[in-house]
């Protein structure tokens, strides 16, 4: 949980919570669902890298730079691999922008919607 | 009442205090600790003792399976059971248990147990086991399916130890176009099956079924625990119609007998405590991977968070609460009978040798209770 945030503020609030019965059951529900099909083969396939070029249509890569799951490391090798990407780095944040900066993110996410309309 | 002497072969030499620096002797603890030459010599001296409790009048010795741990040194109990068949005569010889869901072909376990039954002709009994949690991580088998694996692994072996061959099975996790085993058990139907478990409701309705009734043992819980798990069982095997018999409930504890109560904590206490401390600690995430249990067990579970290793245990605790029998041979016996008295149960599994109990202590504790607590045991 405080691998995800970088402003702890996000991990304290969300470990603070006292669950319903209700809501345990959906986290639990969730975390089952993430190990059935993400425990073996592990998570993730590396191999799948060499797709990347494949992927022709415009990008938008949003990294926080303090992801201490995905380090920000792999955003410029998605900002290389794909031949139409923008990345988009965000200060002191981490896993998870689209809660830790949810504002600034949808700003992005706007502005590049927009510029595909164009 | 049947009684089995069992060791898990901890990794005695272990630094503890270099060890405490790391999560867990679990999974990460860097394999940089293990000496191999204190590791050889751990292993001669664990099977000596393993194999006296022939000498002692026994009717079982226990090995088991762990992975990725200095808890114990037996990721493969098979190659100890193999070495004490060489070493011992009559005595039965109980794994307890192999760990089904973590194969990709539970046949190689059939054919493993097959050929220790045709070695020892006939002396083994074979425990089935999910595994715990951390070993989900070591071995990168899916929790979410140890269930699904566990019983299918479990059908597919007892078929292929009773119908002729070559047959087909299809599973969900398991497909095989030939099940022909060479050899088949020497036991008929086939060697006995034992379910040690931590207690969860699933298991303990699957072991009692009449399709089936496997003696159920109960590892390393407090007396309570114990007693209401061999209850649960005893209450699931009237629902299902019939009365378990004492043969069915087992319980695998911590024994440690002295001439005194004093002289036994003396000599044991800070034994179990490293049992509990520093060879079974691990998190709550390496315990309970998610789906490992149902949802409703997992939130027992965390309601009540008595994970292993959820504290630290004193042995006056471990004492009091019944989890570990150490004291003097009336004291011991009276632990195990007011269990007898509350359930009934029919299988003793002791564990005589535990944490960093020494050779020569293990010995006289092993003495001791076959001198003076084991002949009251016998029916």
């Amino acid at each position: 949980m405080r691998n995800l945030y970088h402003d702890q503020s996000f991990a304290d609030r969300i470990l603070a919570l006292t669950p319903s019965e209700a809501q345990m059951d959906v986290m639990l529900k969730n975390r089952f669902t993430v190990a059935k099909l993400g425990w073996q083969p592990r998570w993730f396939n590396p191999d799948l890298e060499k797709w990347l070029h494949r992927i022709k249509l415009p990008a938008l890569v949003v990294w926080g730079d303090d992801d201490k799951i995905m380090p920000p490391a792999n955003a410029a090798l998605w900002r290389e691999r794909l031949p139409d990407a923008r990345l988009v780095m965000l200060d002191k944040c981490g896993h998870l922008p689209h809660v830790e900066q949810a504002p600034l993110v949808a700003r992005h996410v706007c502005e590049f919607l927009g510029r595909g309309r164009s | 009442m049947k009684l089995v002497s069992f060791h898990l072969m901890p990794y005695r030499p272990l630094d503890l205090a270099e060890a405490a620096k790391h999560r867990s002797p679990w999974v990460v603890l860097p394999n940089c600790l293990y000496d191999p030459v204190k590791g050889a010599e751990e292993y001669a001296r664990h099977i000596d003792a393993l194999a006296y409790a022939e000498e002692l009048g026994f009717d079982a010795i226990g090995v088991n399976e762990h992975h990725q741990t200095a808890y114990g040194l037996m990721p493969a109990p098979n190659l100890i059971a193999s070495a004490l068949i060489q070493r011992t005569k009559k005595i039965q010889i109980a794994i307890l248990g192999r760990a089904l869901p973590l194969v990709n072909n539970p046949i190689y376990i059939a054919e493993e147990f097959a050929m220790l039954d045709n070695l020892s002709k006939g002396r083994i009994i074979a425990g089935f086991v999910r595994g715990i949690g951390s070993e989900y991580h070591s071995s990168g088998t899916n929790p979410y399916f140890s269930h699904e694996r566990f019983h299918e692994a479990h059908d597919l072996i007892i078929r292929a130890w009773t119908e002729p061959g070559p047959f087909a099975f299809d599973g969900d996790h398991f497909s095989l176009r030939y099940v022909n085993l060479w050899p088949r058990p020497y036991q008929s139907p086939h060697p006995p099956v034992w379910i040690p478990s931590q207690g969860s409701s699933e298991t303990v309705a699957w072991a009692a079924d009449p399709k089936r009734k496997y003696p159920f043992l109960v590892t390393f819980s407090s007396a309570d625990l114990v007693a209401r798990y061999h209850n649960t069982y005893r209450d699931q095997a009237r629902h299902y119609g019939y009365e378990a018999t004492a043969e069915q409930l087992g319980w695998a504890c911590p024994i440690y007998v002295a001439q005194t109560d004093q002289r036994a904590r003396e000599e044991a206490g800070r034994a179990v405590e490293t049992l509990f401390n520093d060879f079974l600690r691990q998190s709550f995430e390496m315990l309970m991977p998610p789906g490992y249990t149902s949802i409703g067990s997992m939130k027992n579970f965390i309601r009540n968070r008595t994970a292993l290793g959820g504290g630290k245990l004193t042995a006056e605790a471990l004492i009091e609460s019944g989890t570990a029998l150490i004291g003097s041979p009336r004291t011991v016996l009276a632990g195990i009978e007011r269990m007898r008295e509350r359930t009934g149960f029919g299988i003793l599994v002791a564990l005589l040798q535990f944490g960093i109990l020494p050779d020569d202590l293990t010995r006289r504790n092993m003495d001791l209770f076959a001198a003076e607590v084991m002949p009251h045991l016998r029916d």
